[in-house]
């Protein structure tokens, strides 16, 4: 049986000022559930209630009504920030330590012992890829290497449930497929993690599930692959063969025969994320590759 | 500023161990006061904010705990309110109006007139049997002569403090079971990290700031006086570190926290296993920690300073020492009985002078109800009595010369009378005359088996008349001198001292030795409970001078201690201090922003100061001065201040809530200051008296009294905050 590790009953967050006004209903009526062992994905523009969400989950915030239930537990409650992992918008930490010091600090907040708070440190270090870094104060960090701390933060406790919000923001192509791939190994070693993010390849690439948030309201809800598979719509991929008019007609007769509609032929393209990986892979491959204006790259 | 005289100005006891159940039972009717309000007041957030209540949600039975404990604290109000009405109606009957007591009038004491502040009566019990009075004094109270004044049953104080108990037990259990989740390792790492900071950021280089002033010698920024030196150093050098560190303090701790909230550092630390509680807990311990060291550390410094600076010989005999001082109570006596000392009328004095005359039966009379019992084996066989006097000249006297002072001093086992009204002589006698001239036989006695007695032709003859001259020669004996041996055997049998004719002049501290075995004399056999041990008497025989003094001005001297230890001890007011407003910093800005907070630590830090000024005024409403209402009645009915009270019933509901309203408002403005003064240690420093452990530790228990429901008000705050709002 499917175990909801995160729901949400007509979770509803109304942002006041100091004297009760109304300044804004970010969240309105939300009900959502997630399961153990999916990656769920909030998707929406900017402003539409994503890290409102987030933070009435993590207890931040408190509802204006509705229950916001994780482990089953009220969002409230400290204890289940023990299997909690959060990454930030922006990963705020302390910039006058270090990543070691960042990493002993939250583990102390665990009530680690001393021993196995420096071999979670270590070994979250590496998994980053801070190695050469560790020594280093946070201030003379990059934004990436900020995301890439905050991240090991967030894991210092293995945590069953990991809550990340726009983990990709402020990362090159490079970071992001790592960040990717990596919220994919968590789901294989069973964590449950809700993310949310504006960049709809992200959310497409690793996502389970998705929610559409649009203004505060719910818009979508549902996997992935459902919700973008298009039922009435074929793709048709060929190799050796140049494009002819003749091959467009004959194709666009069968098609047509068939009861569809050819809309268009060429030669496919590759998305700027694909290239630009590619690029770098054959680069580490061949050191020395560099960009020549004439000829073919080599 | 300065003080004119080399003499500790006492404007209150400090408190000793005695006073501990006073101050608790104070303690439990004002800050349960404040409490039973801030639980009242959470009960009405929990049902007007049903979102909030999941948040700060308590569980069932403790909320049922907490609600048993505000229907309980509402009765014991309600009662008490009941009471204050029916004495109202009936004066004398119920007990006396705890809220409207009076100051003790004692102007030759110890000023009392700052007290503790955590005391809804103003009082401790030390002061209160003297000084329950109901106020406004009750027209229709008519008490036969001889009558003691109502001494009230304490039932108000009582419901006062069963309700204060029940709601400081009532807003206390939430954070008690949250104390059971309090792990030290997080709050611990909290505390590292604030002193990392500190560190990091290089803002301990600030620190630094302190230690300016030391580069220079203290003489090169005020021209003292040689006798001067070294107490206004010490004095000069206190106020400096003190107003730095503080500064300090205040702005490290008070932008702590609202810094976390600020740059979101707050988001990762909240979304981990951590009580909320523990951050504010962690970053106090964390500035406490840093500070703790700071006291010492310019104490020490200051110290090499001050004895580096090379104070005159006349100030080190002054300042250089840590006198262990025991003190007494002030009476003035003479035959008639409502003599209470006289009022020469001079500002600010808050002496009271006997006469001076051969004749005079007027007496400062000195009165100690315990002596230490080691007193009985100081060294060298002599205790000092040291006092300084302030001398008032009738007429001019001859320059350069002081006026001559009597003193007595006797145990319980003397006890002396007054002259009666008829008889010529001012002397005061024994109670016993037999016991009188059996000292004068002994004092010739033992003195005749001194060699140089024994041929000298003035002690032969008639007994009486060598009796009467050894007791005169005994009069003027120093510990240097072989009669010293005689004076005190015969102190030990008798219990009897005198001194004559010590020259004592305008605010210079003086000495006379008392012989030890008197104190033995004191501390043995069965002593009557209401009897003074030891008693004092200071008579002045040079005529048309007064002699003016207060309590702090006479004193036993048990032992002297070294400077050193005592200005470093001295230094733990003022770790009190930095204590007390990096807590007050912490606990107010869980809720606040650092700018409102360092306001309002500044403002109460500030106000503390002129607590005793709004003390006064807030007594002196409805006794000549008219308070806020009265004076709001007065403007809208645009009269001129000075015109006649008529006596309508308006003025009249204006002066009683004036009375009721105002002056408990002001009282409970008094109750949230903290008590600054209690931890000032510097002038007993600089006038040379030891500061007791005793004292310290009660400091230590003020501090933690007053923090603790400033915590409790920060545990709920940061509870309920919506730190991402
Ligand atoms: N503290 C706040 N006070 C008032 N309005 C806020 C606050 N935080 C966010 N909002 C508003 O709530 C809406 C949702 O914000 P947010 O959840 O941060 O959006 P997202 O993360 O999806 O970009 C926005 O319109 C934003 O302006
Ligand atoms: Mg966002």
């Amino acid at each position: 049986m499917a175990q909801n590790v995160v729901e949400t009953r007509s979770l509803t967050k109304v942002y006041r000022d100091f004297w009760g006004r109304k300044k804004k209903t970010a969240l309105n009526a939300l009900d959502l559930t997630i399961q153990k062992g999916e990656i769920f994905g909030l998707l929406g523009p900017n402003g539409s209630g994503k890290t409102t969400t987030i933070k009435l989950l993590l207890g931040l915030l408190f509802p204006s009504s509705g229950d916001a239930l994780v482990f089953d537990q009220p969002a409230a409650k400290v204890e289940k920030n023990e299997r909690i992992g959060y990454l930030p918008e922006e990963s705020y930490l302390y910039r006058f330590l270090n990543a070691e010091e960042t990493l002993d600090f939250y583990g102390r907040l665990f009530n680690m012992p001393a021993e196995r708070r420096r071999k979670r440190a270590e070994e979250l270090i590496d998994i980053v890829g801070l190695k050469n870094d560790k020594k280093r104060i946070l201030r003379e960090y990059s934004k990436g290497m900020r995301q890439r701390i905050g991240l090991a933060q967030a894991l210092i406790n293995d945590p069953d449930l990991v809550i990340l919000d726009e983990p990709t923001s402020g990362l090159d192509p490079l970071g992001t497929r790592w960040m990717k791939d990596l919220i994919l190994d968590l789901k294989k070693n069973g964590k449950t993690i809700l993310m949310c993010s504006h960049r709809l390849d992200d959310v497409q690439d690793v996502c389970d599930r998705i929610a559409i948030l649009y203004n505060g309201d719910l818009q979508e809800q549902g996997t992935v692959s459902r919700l973008v598979e298009d039922q009435k719509r074929v793709n048709l991929q060929a190799s050796g063969l140049q494009m002819t008019d003749a091959l467009e007609q004959e194709l666009k007769a069968v098609i047509e025969k068939h009861g569809g509609k050819l809309e268009s032929v060429g030669h496919p393209t590759t998305t700027l994320e694909d290239l630009f990986l590619r690029i770098i892979e054959e680069s580490k491959a061949r050191p020395g590759r560099r960009y020549l204006p004439s000829g073919n790259g080599n | 500023m300065t003080t004119p005289f080399a003499a500790l100005i006492l404007e209150r006891d400090p408190y000793v161990l005695a006073d501990l159940p006073g101050l608790f039972q104070a303690y439990l009717q004002d800050a349960g006061g404040f409490l039973f309000v801030g639980l009242l007041f959470f009960f009405l957030v929990m049902l007007l904010r049903p979102a909030q209540q999941q948040q700060t949600a308590v569980g069932k039975s403790l909320s049922l705990f907490m609600l048993g404990c505000v229907a309980v604290a509402m009765l014991c109000y309600a009662g008490y309110g009941a009471l204050v009405m029916a004495e109202w109606a009936k004066p004398g009957q119920f007990g006396a109006d705890l809220m409207n007591i009076k100051p003790p009038q004692d102007p030759t004491g110890y000023v009392k007139t700052v007290t503790p502040r955590f005391s809804l009566l103003g009082y401790t019990d030390r002061d209160l049997p003297e000084y329950v009075r109901p106020f406004p004094p009750p027209a229709n109270l008519k008490l036969e002569p001889g009558q003691p004044y109502p001494q009230p049953y304490p039932w108000q104080a009582l419901l006062l403090s069963v309700g204060g108990l029940a709601s400081l037990l009532g807003a206390a259990a939430p954070f008690a079971a949250g104390m059971r989740k309090l792990r030290w390792r997080r709050v611990w790492a909290i505390a590292v990290l604030s002193m990392k900071e500190v560190y990091r950021n290089r803002v301990f280089l600030a620190f630094l700031i302190v230690l300016v002033p030391f580069l220079f010698p203290i003489t090169m920024f005020l021209p003292f006086k040689a006798e001067d030196e070294l107490r206004m150093g010490v004095k000069w050098v206190s106020v400096i570190t003190s107003v730095l560190l503080l500064l300090a303090g205040v702005l490290l701790a008070a932008f702590a926290l609202p810094n976390d909230v600020k740059s979101q550092n707050i988001y990762t630390i909240v979304t981990k296993p951590v009580e909320r509680f523990e951050i504010v807990l962690g970053r106090f311990l964390g500035y406490v920690a840093l500070f703790s060291l700071a006291p010492l550390l310019v104490g020490v410094l200051s110290l090499i300073f001050l004895v580096a600076s090379k104070p005159s010989e006349a100030s080190r005999k002054q300042t250089e020492t840590a006198r262990v001082a025991v003190r007494g109570k002030l009476q003035f006596l003479s035959r008639k009985s409502d003599f209470v000392g006289v009022d020469v009328g001079r500002e600010f004095n808050y002496r009271r002078y006997i006469g001076g005359d051969p004749n005079s039966s007027q007496r400062a009379v000195y009165q100690f109800p315990t002596v230490p019992s080691g007193m009985g084996s100081a060294p060298g066989q002599a205790v000092p009595v040291e006092f300084t006097f302030d001398i008032y000249r009738l007429t001019k006297g001859e320059e350069n010369k002081g006026v001559d002072v009597n003193v007595r001093v006797t145990s319980w086992q003397c006890p002396q009378r007054p002259p009666g009204l008829e008889e010529r002589s001012g002397e005061w006698d024994w109670s016993d005359p037999a016991a009188r001239a059996n000292y004068a036989a002994d004092a010739a006695a033992e003195l005749l088996k001194l060699p140089q007695y024994k041929n000298d032709p003035v002690f032969q003859g008639d007994p009486a008349a060598v009796a009467g001259r050894a007791v005169n020669r005994l009069r003027n004996v120093t510990p240097k001198d072989p009669e010293w041996a005689v004076v005190n055997t015969l102190a030990r049998k008798y219990g009897f001292y005198e001194f004559a004719g010590k020259e004592v002049f305008d605010f210079q501290p003086e000495r006379v030795f008392v012989p030890a075995a008197l104190f033995e004399n004191a501390t043995g056999g069965k002593k009557p409970a209401n009897a003074p041990a030891v008693q004092v008497f200071v008579h002045c025989t040079t005529s048309s001078q007064m002699l003016g003094m207060a309590e702090g001005d006479l004193y036993l001297i048990e032992r002297e201690q070294s400077f050193a230890q005592n200005y470093l001890k001295a230094t733990f007011g003022l770790w009190c201090w930095l204590v007390l407003v990096i807590g007050l910093c912490v606990t107010l800005s869980t809720y606040l922003d650092a700018v409102v907070t360092l306001l309002c630590v500044v403002f109460l830090f500030g106000c503390a100061f002129f607590a005793g000024y709004i003390q006064e005024q807030a007594q002196n409403i409805g006794q000549g001065q008219s308070g806020p209402f009265a004076s709001l009645n007065q403007l809208l009915q645009a009269k001129s201040p000075t015109a006649q009270a008529e006596n309508t019933a308006v003025e009249k509901a204006a002066d009683t809530l004036d009375v009721v309203g105002a002056k408990w408002g002001f009282r409970r403005l008094l109750n949230v200051f903290p008590d600054v003064e209690a931890f000032y240690w510097t002038h007993y420093v600089s006038e040379g008296f030891n500061v007791s452990f005793e004292h310290l530790f009660l400091n230590l228990v003020l501090l933690l009294a007053y923090l603790f429901p400033w915590f409790l008000l920060g545990y709920y705050l940061i509870r309920g905050r919506e730190v991402a709002a």
